[in-house]
């Protein structure tokens, strides 16, 4: 069992006055058969009260509306969590004919519709790929995800300075580098490309492991294998999810999983920053 | 010498008029209606006529149009004293295919939102309905309380050369027009009150309350007494009369984005009196502007967070988002076997054959008559940018082949039908001249209930052998009797 306690802190300040909000955040870890979440807090400058509504794909966002004037707000949640031994690498085979044959039917493309969909994000064309991404017809679902894993960990340069919230994949592809979440985005499209579903991730990673992006709200992808269900994969360390990351919630792309959205009554210029902590206890 | 304001009309050889037939006898629905109006010299008719169109303008009932103007320019809705007769034997067979269809798409939302057994079955095809924009992620999984998606419909018929009833497309977004049956109606009661009693014209003013009836049975579970709302973009908007009418007839608040606000799971409103909670939502609001924290941030029309609380049960949003998935003019073909999958009924409106230009095979065949089809796109109202190859020049007609080849998805084909026409009163001619009409009927399905209204609104294509009937694009409106008269 890995135990952590996640901190996560942002301070907004707004340049006018703002008159009316309404903020979803996306930082509580969801419970499942991996992970527990086993208790968190949350507080606010403003002294609001926080409440809980479940999203599109039922993870519980955590809400704030604020009918008074204010001009900064500052939110601290830190969550208990404990997550279960995951050992990524014990390996299911499926039949590749098997797999194949499932992959390209009618009923699979409609039952996987909501995770097999490009979105603006998340497009890429099949012709435009790179020939090594391509998954070839006798090739599992499996070993190509661990191909494009490894793809876009050795070709892409990790980058934080890149401010990358209008990348689409054509891009990192262009510029062969990003962060975490470029190569999500990436990956999705790959799968989605070649008829695998996959699902963007957002959650924590262990800041006592040396992985890359554990600093901030880490982004991974889940993939699904025909035969074994949903399996995590990170671009960005190339690695398999372990029990050294806990998942706050999936969606079609990062708009989905976007840790703070905010609708404000206001104009003018913000100023946004957050950080994270993830302490193994 | 007085001159007959009926009697000069002339019927064109290849139409079907629905007040003379070929030999300009007068048909028998209208034989009262024409021995009323033959009482009046032109003189007469004229003031009656600019009477009620006086009280249109004091009552305010206009309608923003785009077409020449893209700031919009708001005229009163033209009308003219001659209703339209439907009878009631008629009638009776267009509500059952009325019901029978809005049932069958209502059937077809909750599927392909759902279990997508229809897709799977390949009766209709999955890319058709995955490709659509107006396919909405946020309904997946979910059935909205009371299980009904498009509670309100407008479906639009034509009555083609054969004396069938077609329907032309389905509207089940926010459908407009409601408020000109009733304000039509109202019209003409003031002038024409005898002949109501004498005819025994259904009435229209029953909608007020079905509507009601209807809001309130698809409340969400556990609310006995809903509050119930119109949701407006605002004065701005192309139909706000509209919405202020319904509101104030039906006894609904009148609210836009800005007085609303979602908390703890449940949507409110902002009163002088402090919150109230809202319990169903009648929005004339499109999807896209609903909810700035799901779909366009930067609307300002909308409510944010709207979209979770309508998942968690606990608002009805009337029409159902996403219910654009199954009024697109690419769907409108499958509506046949849609009704026939759901319902194992034969349709029984009429349909016209429409050709999907992304068929390779049905393609060509577009590409090759031009001159004989109305090309549509797949995704726009009003009746914007629909283009008749019959009128077009050559130049025109390549224009339109190169958009089709360049985005077949886009558009759609039907062979041109001939609406039929309709004796109107001309201001500029005084007199009556035969006008293009279409008939939009509507439709309203709760929990277990069903209602259409009789009569619906008669629409006029007011530029002299026009086929486009769209208010947006200048049409008219007639008021619609369904009558004893056979």
């Amino acid at each position: 069992m890995s135990k952590y306690k996640l901190t996560y802190q942002t301070t907004n300040s707004y340049e006018n006055i703002v008159k009316e909000a309404l903020f979803a955040l996306k930082v509580i870890p969801i419970s499942n058969e991996q992970q527990q979440l086993l208790s968190y807090s949350a507080k606010n400058n403003l002294c609001e009260d926080f409440y809980l509504q479940p999203n599109l794909f039922g993870f519980n966002q955590l809400m704030l509306r604020i009918a008074k004037r204010f001009d900064q707000l500052d939110v601290t949640v830190v969550c208990h969590v404990e997550v279960a031994p995951i050992n990524p690498y014990q390996s299911l085979d499926v039949a590749v004919e098997e797999e194949k044959d499932l992959i390209h039917s009618l009923d699979f493309k409609i039952d996987h519709h909501t995770f097999l969909d490009m979105t603006p994000s998340t497009f890429i064309d099949l012709a435009s790929l790179p020939k090594d991404l391509v998954k070839s017809h006798d090739q599992t679902c499996e070993s190509y995800l661990k191909d494009l894993n490894a793809y876009i960990y050795t070709q892409f340069q990790f980058n934080d300075d890149v401010n990358s919230f209008s990348n689409t994949p054509q891009d990192t592809f262009q510029q062969k580098n990003g962060v975490c979440q470029d190569f999500a985005q990436v990956f999705i499209a790959s799968c989605r490309a070649n008829g695998i579903p996959a699902r963007y991730v957002s959650g924590y990673l262990n800041q006592g492991a040396g992985y890359v992006g554990s600093a901030m709200m880490h982004a991974w992808v889940e993939a699904f294998i025909p035969g074994k269900g949903w399996q995590g994969y990170d671009p960005t360390n190339n690695l398999l999810r372990d029990s050294n990351y806990v998942k706050v919630c999936h969606g079609v792309d990062y708009d989905d999983c976007a840790p703070i959205k905010g609708i404000l009554n206001t104009h003018g210029e913000n100023q946004t920053a957050y950080k994270v902590e993830v302490v193994q206890q | 010498m007085e001159e007959k304001i009926l009697q000069s009309y002339r019927v064109k050889e290849h139409l079907l008029d629905e007040v003379f037939d070929h030999n300009g006898t007068i048909k028998k629905p209208y034989k009262k209606l024409y021995s009323h109006f033959n009482k009046y010299n032109s003189e007469d008719f004229r003031k009656v006529n600019d009477a009620t169109k006086l009280s249109f303008l004091m009552q305010g009932i206009t309608f923003a149009t785009y077409a020449e103007n893209p700031k919009g320019t708001e005229r009163i809705f033209p009308f003219d004293l001659m209703p339209r007769i439907i009878t009631s034997t008629e009638w009776a067979e267009l509500e059952k295919g009325l019901i029978q269809r809005n049932l069958a798409i209502n059937l077809f939302l909750k599927d392909i939102y759902n279990d997508k057994k229809i897709l799977k079955d390949k009766v209709v095809p999955s890319e058709l309905i995955f490709s659509s924009v107006n396919y909405n992620k946020y309904m997946v999984d979910f059935e909205p309380p009371g299980g009904i998606y498009n509670h309100i419909s407008g479906t639009d018929l034509i009555k083609h050369s054969d004396g069938k009833f077609y329907v032309l497309e389905d509207n089940v977004r926010c459908p407009s027009g409601v408020s000109y049956v009733l304000s039509n109606r109202d019209a003409l009661k003031k002038a024409l009150s005898l002949l109501f009693k004498e005819l025994r014209v259904g009435t229209v003013f029953d909608y007020a309350e079905a509507l009601s009836t209807c809001l309130h049975s698809v409340a969400p579970e556990g609310v006995d007494s809903a509050t119930c709302a119109v949701l407006t973009p605002g004065m701005y908007n192309a139909a706000y009369f509209e919405h202020s009418f319904l509101a104030q007839s039906m006894g609904l608040q009148l609210v836009e984005g800005r007085d609303l606000f979602v908390d703890h799971g449940f949507l409110y409103m902002k009163t002088i009196y402090g919150k109230k909670k809202l319990d169903v939502l009648y929005r004339r609001v499109d999807d896209e502007f609903l909810d700035p924290l799901v779909y366009r941030a930067d609307s300002m029309l909308g409510v944010p967070g709207l979209m979770d609380v309508y998942r968690q049960g606990n608002v009805s949003i009337i029409n159902a988002p996403g219910t654009g998935a199954s009024d697109d003019k690419a769907v409108y073909s499958f509506i046949p076997q849609i009704i026939k999958y759901y319902l194992d009924e034969d349709p029984i409106l009429n349909n016209v054959h429409t050709y999907q230009c992304e068929i390779p095979a049905e393609m060509d065949h577009v590409l090759n008559n031009m001159e004989n089809l109305v090309i549509k796109p797949v995704d726009q109202s009003g009746g914007y940018g629909i283009f008749i190859g019959s009128g077009a020049s050559k130049a025109e007609i390549e224009e339109m082949k190169q958009k089709i080849k360049s985005d077949p998805r886009e558009y759609v084909a039907q062979p041109i039908m001939n609406l039929s026409t309709h004796s109107t009163f001309i201001e500029e001619s005084n007199c009556f001249e035969p006008r293009h009409v279409d008939l939009r009927a509507f439709t309203l399905l709760g929990h277990d209930y069903q209602y259409i209204l009789k009569g619906g609104l008669t629409r006029v294509a007011l530029k002299k052998d026009s086929l486009i009937v769209n208010s947006s694009q200048g049409g008219g409106s007639k008021d619609t009797w369904v009558a004893d008269v056979e």
